[in-house]
């Protein structure tokens, strides 16, 4: 009898403890659909810019390019020409346009529904080759079944004084390839290596992006002033290459330092920020500095180093 | 600032030339049943309204001009005394009162120095008896609970002891228990506080206008003294509730001289849910909580001069699962042991010595010790026997630890100058020592892992103070003081120096106003990822990164008697600001520990406004409240929301409490109340759009495809949002029978009488339809109680 009562008990108190759901309904002030323009612009390439549209939280709709927009270039406050959209590609581009070192840029894309976005930004001026060093030495480590490899990458930067300088570093994988039973071309790819950088000794103040493939960081600990530092990478980064008499195969890697701006950098900061929204993490919002829109326009210079040692 | 120094310097002289040919009384105020202290009771002339009150010993000291005066002494819930004294001397004079018999008459508050008549503002003391008679969640009377009923003051979400004051987090309320700070005042991750109401004297809650003697919060002191135990007869009191049971025992040491007080307190929730666990787990698992606390304090009178009190509380909660099995096979036997689970737990302690050196000086030296300690642990080893005897033993401990510990001493002086000065002053120091965050693995399998930064922090903390309440010119009076502070961290020095004045002008005998600034400095932070009160939360110093929180706070207001005195009405306005505030970053979590706490924070600013509406009558048959609290609260942040402000979680534009208690008869009295907010401002998805494409895989070089698959949620401003509003009743019937031993009592509660299924936390989710949706969570709907309770007075029957 004792025993029932405090079982009894027992599931009165869970019972009354337990917690109930049910929907509500909260009134979203934004429910039309707005325009959402990326594009990140590297100086000395044409521009690319992707137009689509943001869905409404409370429906299913599936986000789709838009094709039909007139998409205007501005340089300087000048306008410089169109963008026509590239079915294949599924972008706006115009091949006779080079974007310039230390320009601004506005793209203004109009369309009949969505309405007009636009976003203005500036291309960071470009450090000199005295500027940035890169080194690149290969580590082996003999773990008595096989050698693990490993990279070490030391960058020495002139940071420039009196203003706000944000970088991001890529490590690029390009795979050069050429089979006669599948093509008569060498087929070039190209691709972030994901789980690649780390920076040495991290003092927390950079963000980790796309599989460890970007470090971003600002210019807050060593701001106008010489720095360098290392960064590690877990992958042999030497090149391969192998040949046949049908066959051509090259692998060899690329860190790419971006000088961007910075909204591309908050863009950046604010999308990471974003990921894993949890009841543990306060959710936030995606920068854009879009007006009337969503998404980013984000420029950048960039330097590239190839990496030309070869393995034994 | 020379010149006020040298008008007030000449004041205090003009005071003491005058006070020479003038008598004073001086003693202690007590109970005359168990002879505990009625701090803050009143004594006056009424024929000039001159008076002061008990301190928090109850010691009181007061001037009498001429050789003969009548004297009046009351206290809240007591039947005033009043004296025609003759004096030919300074003269030691205690008095003890008896509890009013709220039937026979309705005691009319008139003439008992209410708040009208004091400088202070923004302060209110609720009596441990009115706490018990409120209605409480499962029958467990929490004094924090009691407190969120007041104005200015809000709870978090539902059911969370979590105190907001003002605009202010829930770090910035020192809460004082007998003098000693409680860090984390939460059992049951927030739904019951750590404080027993049995073994409460008496709760002051002071939201602004702070006298100097306080210091180290930003928002709030939540002053509770423990009871000193009854110095004439041994007694008891105790109960039992559907969720926990608890008992005070309290008695003379040594009648009239000393006593002692301990009490206990202990939830079975996890004897009671141990059934239903099996009945669910095939009796594998072991599943449990509890928690548990136990006061204790002994005082003891050495003279006409000096006491000394010892006072110490405890409280664990622990939440955990166990494993224990072992099977036999083939000769072999494999045993396994695991243990995980969370517990926490506060433990202070504290010596005091008052002294008395003359009947105008008076000293409390006081020692004290606080420690709170957060534990996440898991335990496991495992045993393997093989057929010929061969043993195999695996082990692996792994811990999340955070905690906090003061050592500190302070002296505490009031000077009655005279009837026009009452003088504080006094220092303080202490030694903090923080763990911030330590995570340590240890096992058999080689290697051992400790999270970087989790090196211990030292912190040194002075101050000092002196405060001074004068009358400089009929009806007006002023409290104005000085409080100097400084923390020594990684060996940075932060110094503050923070000026507070109070002041009171009375139009008539029925309507005072007021006005207070007060600048306060902080130099601890409490790093919270959650309103619920979760243990989790870490608190952390100001370092040389992090610098102190500081705030200044203004406050104006009207108090008012009403109905002959028998109801107290105030309004009050305030506008407080609040400076190096800090927050996670956006996208830091706390269960990262990668990275050290320091650098997921972020720092900012706060600034908060409103009003206050307070309508309260304390005495009679029926006595209760009505609060209303109209305010706006504000973050801003650089790292936050893009630099814009944005409003804090718990920017609660109305808040409502209304408490009402009628006494029957002696026998059955009801209680009840309800409370209305405003929805707690969140945070919400309001659209989904692609990212720009940054991933180059399997990208031809020279083709653009830019458009990414990816999708990403676009949140509202932070905090754009509110949840539902929420509202609730609770209403609360006890039936009391004298016995033979003394007395017992039946309490039935209802918590959220009409079922309200208030919002605990929103979640999306998305439907079969590939739809959106908001759900809203609720914890507690509503919930009937039925507890026991029982006082045994022996020798009184």
């Amino acid at each position: 009898m004792k025993n029932k009562i405090v079982f009894i008990l027992g599931i009165m108190t869970f019972t009354l403890l337990w917690a109930c759901e049910k929907d509500i309904e909260i009134e979203i002030k934004e429910t039309e659909e707005k325009m959402v323009l990326n594009s990140w612009l590297e100086a000395g390439e044409a521009p690319a810019v992707s137009l689509s549209n943001s869905i409404f939280i409370f429906s299913n709709k599936q986000s789709a390019e838009i094709e039909n927009a007139i998409v205007k270039m501005f340089e300087n406050g000048k306008e410089i020409g169109t963008l026509t959209y590239q079915t294949d590609a599924e972008l706006y581009t115009n091949e006779s346009i080079i974007i310039k070192d230390f320009h601004e840029y506005e793209i203004v894309a109009e369309h009949p529904e969505h309405g007009e976005v636009s976003a203005v930004d500036r291309v960071p001026e470009k450090y000199g080759n005295t500027d940035i060093k890169m080194n690149y030495k290969n580590n082996v480590e003999e773990n008595g079944v096989w050698p693990m490899y490993s990279g070490e990458i030391t960058f020495e930067i002139k940071d420039k004084p009196n203003q706000k300088n944000y970088y991001l570093f890529k490590h690029i994988t390009i795979t050069e390839e050429y089979n006669a039973d599948v093509s008569e071309d060498t087929v070039v790819r190209k691709s972030n290596a994901n789980y690649g950088l780390e920076i040495n000794g991290s003092q927390g103040k950079e963000v980790y992006m796309s599989g460890n493939s970007f470090i971003i960081l600002n210019d807050d600990i060593f701001d106008g002033k010489s720095t360098q530092f290392r960064i590690n990478s877990y992958n042999d980064l030497r090149m391969s290459e192998s040949s046949g008499p049908d066959y051509y195969y090259k692998e060899y890697h690329q860190i790419e330092m971006h000088q961007i701006s910075e909204s591309l950098y908050r863009y950046f900061i604010s999308l990471d920020a974003n990921q894993y929204p949890d009841v543990f993490t306060e959710p936030s919002q995606v920068y854009s500095n879009i007006v009337n829109g969503y998404g980013i326009l984000g420029l950048s210079t960039k330097q590239v180093f190839t990496i030309d040692e070869k393995r034994e | 600032m020379n010149k006020i120094l040298w008008i007030k310097l000449a004041i205090l002289c003009l005071v003491i030339s005058n006070s020479e040919a003038q008598h004073r009384i001086s003693g202690y105020i007590k109970d005359v049943k168990t002879g505990e202290s009625l701090i803050g009771a009143n004594i006056w002339q009424p024929a000039t309204s001159k008076g002061t009150a008990a301190n928090t010993y109850g010691f009181y000291s007061l001037n009498i001009p001429g050789d003969t005066a009548t004297i009046k002494v009351s206290y809240v819930g007591y039947q005033s005394q009043e004296l025609f004294i003759k004096l030919n001397k300074d003269t030691t004079l205690h008095f003890q009162l008896s509890l009013s018999d709220v039937l026979s008459e309705e005691v009319v508050v008139k003439g008992n120095r209410p708040n009208l008549e004091l400088t202070k503002m923004s302060s209110m003391k609720i009596p441990a008896q009115q706490i018990k008679n409120i209605p409480a969640l499962l029958g467990e009377v929490d004094v924090l609970k009691a407190i969120q009923l007041m104005p200015g003051v809000q709870g978090g979400t539902e059911g969370s002891s979590g105190i907001y004051v003002r605009g202010g987090g829930p770090d910035q309320n020192l809460i004082l228990l007998d003098g000693v700070p409680v860090y984390n005042a939460s059992h049951l991750f927030g739904f019951f506080s750590v404080f027993n109401a049995d073994a409460i004297n008496n709760v002051e809650v002071v939201k602004g206008g702070f006298p100097a003697r306080y210091g180290g919060r930003l928002s709030s002191v939540i002053d509770i003294n423990m009871k000193e135990g009854n110095m004439q007869n041994w007694q008891a009191e105790g109960g039992i509730g559907i969720i926990s049971s608890r008992l005070s025992v309290e008695g003379p040491i040594r009648k009239n001289k000393g006593s002692i007080i301990v009490s206990g307190r202990r939830t079975y929730i996890d004897i009671l849910a141990r059934p239903l666990i099996k009945a669910n787990t095939d009796g594998d698992a072991n599943l449990g909580y509890y928690f548990y606390d136990l006061n204790a304090k002994a005082n003891y009178i050495f003279g006409d001069k000096d006491r000394v009190y010892i006072s110490a509380y405890t409280g664990t909660d622990k939440f955990y699962a166990k494993d224990d099995y072992s099977y036999s096979y083939d000769n072999n036997t494999d045993e396994y042991k695991d243990e995980a689970g969370i517990q926490w737990g506060n433990i202070t302690t504290a010596l005091r010595w008052n002294h008395l050196f003359s009947n105008r000086l008076f000293l409390n030296t006081t020692a004290t010790y606080s420690k709170y300690n957060f534990r996440l642990f898991q335990d496991s080893y495992s045993k393997y026997t093989s057929g010929d005897g061969t043993i195999s033993e695996n082990s692996y401990y792994a811990a999340y630890n955070s905690g906090i510990q003061d050592y500190g001493t302070r002296f505490d002086f009031d000077y009655y100058l005279s009837n026009q000065h009452a003088i504080k002053f006094g220092v303080n120091y202490i030694y903090h020592i923080f763990q911030p965050e330590a995570f340590n693995v240890e096992g058999d399998f080689g290697d051992e892992f400790e999270m970087p930064n989790s090196d211990l922090i030292y912190g040194n903390e002075y101050a000092a103070y002196v405060e001074d309440e004068f009358e400089p010119i009929s009806k007006l009076k002023i409290n104005a003081g000085l409080h100097a502070s400084a923390f020594y961290v990684n060996q940075k020095w932060y110094p503050s120096l923070q000026p507070r004045i109070s002041t009171r002008y009375l139009i008539n005998e029925n309507l005072s106003v007021k006005a207070s600034y007060a600048e306060m400095a902080q130099f601890l932070h409490l790093l919270t990822n959650s309103g619920i009160g979760l243990p989790t939360d870490l608190w952390v110093p100001a370092t040389d990164n992090i610098k102190p929180q500081l705030s200044q706070q203004t406050a104006v207001g009207i108090s008012s008697l009403l109905g002959k005195g028998k109801y107290e009405a105030s309004i009050e306005g305030y506008y407080k600001n609040m400076e190096n505030l800090i927050e996670y970053k956006e996208g830091s979590n706390f269960l990262d520990l990668s990275e050290s706490w320091e650098s997921k924070v972020t720092t900012g600013n706060g600034w908060s406004y409103g009003s206050e509406f307070l309508l309260r009558k304390n005495e009679g048959k029926f006595n209760g409240w009505i609060g209303y609290t109209l305010s706006w609260n504000y973050r801003q942040f650089d790292e936050l929301n893009f630099g814009k402000a944005f409003p804090y979680k718990y920017d609660r534009r109305h808040d409502i409490s209304i408490v009402a208690n009628y006494k029957f008869s002696e026998r059955f009295e009801m209680s009840g109340t309800w409370v209305y907010g405003t929805g707690n401002a969140i945070t919400v998805p309001i659209a989904r759009f692609p990212v720009l494409d940054t991933n180059d895989n399997n990208q031809y070089e020279d083709d653009y495809y830019y458009y990414s698959e990816d999708e990403v949620y676009q949140y509202s401003d932070r905090n754009a949002y509110r949840m539902p509003s929420y509202h609730r009743a609770d209403l609360g019937l006890t039936w009391h029978k004298p016995k033979k031993w003394g007395e017992a009592s039946w309490s039935i509660s209802v918590y959220n009488l009409y079922n309200r299924q208030n919002p605990f936390y929103i979640d999306t989710y998305t439907n079969e339809n590939g739809e959106k949706n908001f759900t809203q969570i609720s914890l507690f709907q509503i919930i009937p109680s039925i507890s026991y309770s029982f006082k045994i007075y022996p020798n009184e029957k």
